[in-house]
């Protein structure tokens, strides 16, 4: 059983929620911020409040020594509410311009069952029903989404190989209720497809393997896709959806390596993934004018597309208490339809670490302080001419951390600093939407601790 | 024994969700009627000449914010005249419509407009002032010289709560954009 409860309020950029085309191309060719003009902790409007709540139980009945039942319910709720720079001029005064509230129940009920020591697997079913609720400024409208799915996985052991098959069914029905040009609309949706999966790994050496998988996936189009409209002021961009979207359908062949020979481990994988009705969100010619000004705008559209890469991961034990490592991941992806390079992929990242491990004593145990890299590329392979800005140039971060369990009465608890781009490099991520105004984070540190709380019936 | 477990169990969880759980009172079948959502969607400008109306000049989008693009009049005014203007700002989504320059008039103390113009021979003097004799900009009065084309962009600026000065004649590079629309000038 579980329970939590998360509350935040976040700042907003004040220059993002720009006034028009001059202010836009103001902040896209500043380097300096336009609309901050003093720094402060205060959390003034705009900005945003959000709550998060889950509960959870979870229930298992083992049937023999081989079968075992179980069954879990899920509730959250989210609320999460966006106060623009001004107040409403009418009588809502200081009421948020925009609330969301959703609220999900989620429920499986799942049957594993093991036949004999080497044939094993999972039979079960699992739905969803979630509603959503929103006010003020309409962005998405409110929905009741239901999923139901049925699935079904066996794993088997044959000599050096271990063989996985899945397989599994989804039904899902969408209902959205808005006002259009105040007539109330209720358009209905129902998506149903399956997902298929072919993989296997072969123990090569007592320490090395090598897998492969082949899968077939299904995504249905996401609300936001299908209804978005208007300005998003999380981004501050206008997004318009769009009702024709249909399911992406994903076939993946993905094949992988991996190593753990005395000081050294690595692991290689390397993917090719075809998607068919690719849903992304596209940058529209112009920026969209509107009576507060011009915001830039993107709408969802989909295409064939075809996405290629690898990742590698190394680490070596240099000396008993020095660990490196290397993370490296590449991405290619074209669109097949429009034969151009896909947008907002993620470019090339190396991340480069070393550790030092401190002996433990009684009070202090995995004492390890860490001093890593963020290698980011520019990204080069983009669609000519259409986004707002061209990449931005690639950024290297010093980032370090340092940490330990200290022993605290019976308990354990962990404290620790970390410090990111500690050179406060200014740099710009292409994937961050608030790149067209303004740099992303400079140094930052942060201080944590955690501590076990027991609670003994 | 593992019985009362179980039971305490969905006890307790029972209690939290009957108690203790955020509920959405929202019905989303029921969605929040249009009228309850403020928006900007026109801005007039009302011109006159000796308290006579001339013409008016519009800015709409009764879409809101993106949908279809919004329709912009040019100001066509006659050359060597002296003009007294008004500005209009409404929320055409409501029904009934609601007016929103009034409630910038009630603020007066924490708006300005401003009123830049290019190129055509077109000036604009602010008509009005707020609590501290600092300019509001909801009238001015317009002179138009020799024959002419530009544009004139009128901006709204929300300047709350101590960052509107309160003396001279307004900054216009402080506080926020609330409304920003540029119009065609033609002085014949």
């Amino acid at each position: 059983m579980y329970y939590s409860q998360f509350n935040t309020e976040t700042g907003i950029f004040s220059g993002s929620h720009i006034g028009n085309v001059t202010d836009l191309e103001n902040a896209i060719q500043s380097d300096v911020p336009l609309a901050p003009n003093y720094f402060t902790y205060d959390i003034a409007r705009p900005y945003q409040h959000v709550e998060h709540e889950l509960a959870k139980v979870e229930l298992g009945v083992l049937l023999n020594r081989k079968q075992k039942l179980t069954w879990d319910i899920t509730r959250q709720y989210n609320y999460r509410a966006e106060y623009d720079k001004h107040k409403a001029y009418n009588s809502n005064g200081d009421a948020p311009q925009l609330q969301f509230k959703i609220t999900t129940y989620t429920s499986t009920l799942n049957w594993r069952h093991r036949f004999n020591s080497r044939l094993s697997g999972d039979i079960g079913i699992n739905g969803m029903t979630q509603e959503n609720t929103v006010a003020g400024r309409v962005f998405i409208p409110n929905f009741i989404n239901q999923m139901i799915g049925a699935y079904w996985s066996e794993q088997i052991a044959l000599g050096k190989w271990v063989w996985e098959a899945g397989l599994r069914y989804d039904v899902r029905n969408l209902n959205a209720y808005f006002y259009k040009n105040n007539v109330l609309e209720n358009p209905a949706f129902q998506y149903q497809n399956y997902a298929a999966s072919l993989g296997a790994t072969l123990a090569i050496k007592e320490y090395s393997t090598w897998n492969f998988l082949f899968s077939r996936a299904f995504r249905s189009p996401a609300v936001n896709e299908l209804f978005s409209q208007g300005l998003h002021h999380g981004v501050a961009a206008i997004e318009t959806g769009n009702i024709n979207l249909s399911p992406e359908k994903a076939y993946n062949l993905l094949t992988g390596y991996k190593i753990a020979k005395s000081k050294f481990s690595g692991e290689f994988n390397a993917y090719v993934n075809y998607i068919e009705d690719f849903i992304y969100l596209r940058p529209l010619a112009d920026p969209v004018l509107t009576i507060h000004g011009a915001f830039p705008a993107f709408e969802f559209t989909q295409t064939n597309a075809l996405l290629y890469g690898g990742d590698v991961m190394v680490a070596y034990q240099l000396h008993k208490h020095i660990n490196v490592g290397c993370k490296l991941s590449m991405l290619s992806a074209r669109d097949l339809v429009l034969n151009e390079y896909l947008i907002n992929m993620p470019p090339t990242r190396i991340e480069p670490s070393i550790s030092y491990q401190f002996k433990n004593t009684t009070r202090f145990k995995d004492p390890t302080f860490i001093l890593s890299s963020t290698i980011v590329f520019k990204k080069e392979n983009v669609p000519a001419d259409i986004d707002y800005l061209p990449p931005p140039n690639g950024y290297a971060l010093l980032n370090a951390q340092a940490f330990t369990k200290i022993k605290v009465g019976r308990e354990w608890w962990t404290a620790g600093i970390k410090g990111t781009n500690l050179f406060n490099t200014v740099y710009r991520d292409y994937l961050d939407r608030f790149r067209y105004y303004h740099d992303a984070q400079g140094v930052s540190i942060q201080v944590f601790l955690k501590v076990p709380i027991t609670l003994k019936p | 024994m593992k019985k009362s477990l179980i039971i305490s169990a969905l006890f307790i969880f029972l209690s939290f969700s009957l108690f203790n759980c955020k509920k959405n009172k929202d019905d989303a079948p029921t969605p929040q009627a249009p009228n309850e959502q403020e928006q900007i969607t026109t801005l007039h400008l009302i011109v006159k000449e000796g308290g006579m109306l001339v013409d008016t000049f519009s800015f709409k989008d009764l879409d809101g914010p993106g949908g279809n693009a919004p329709t912009i009049e040019t100001i066509s005014l006659t050359a060597s005249i002296n003009y007294s203007a008004t500005l209009l700002l409404l929320d055409q989504s409501k029904n009934p419509v609601d007016t929103i320059s009034n409630e910038v008039e009630e603020e007066k103390n924490a708006h300005q407009f401003f009123y830049e113009i290019t190129t055509a021979n077109l000036t604009a003097q602010y008509n009005d002032v707020d609590d501290n004799g600092v300019p509001l900009g909801l009238e001015t009065l317009m002179t138009t010289g020799t024959a002419s084309t530009g544009t004139l962009k009128v901006t709204l600026k929300h300047q709350p709560s101590g960052i509107k000065p309160t003396t001279g004649n307004g900054d216009s590079s402080l506080g926020d954009t609330d409304v920003e629309v540029v119009f065609d000038v033609i002085v014949n």
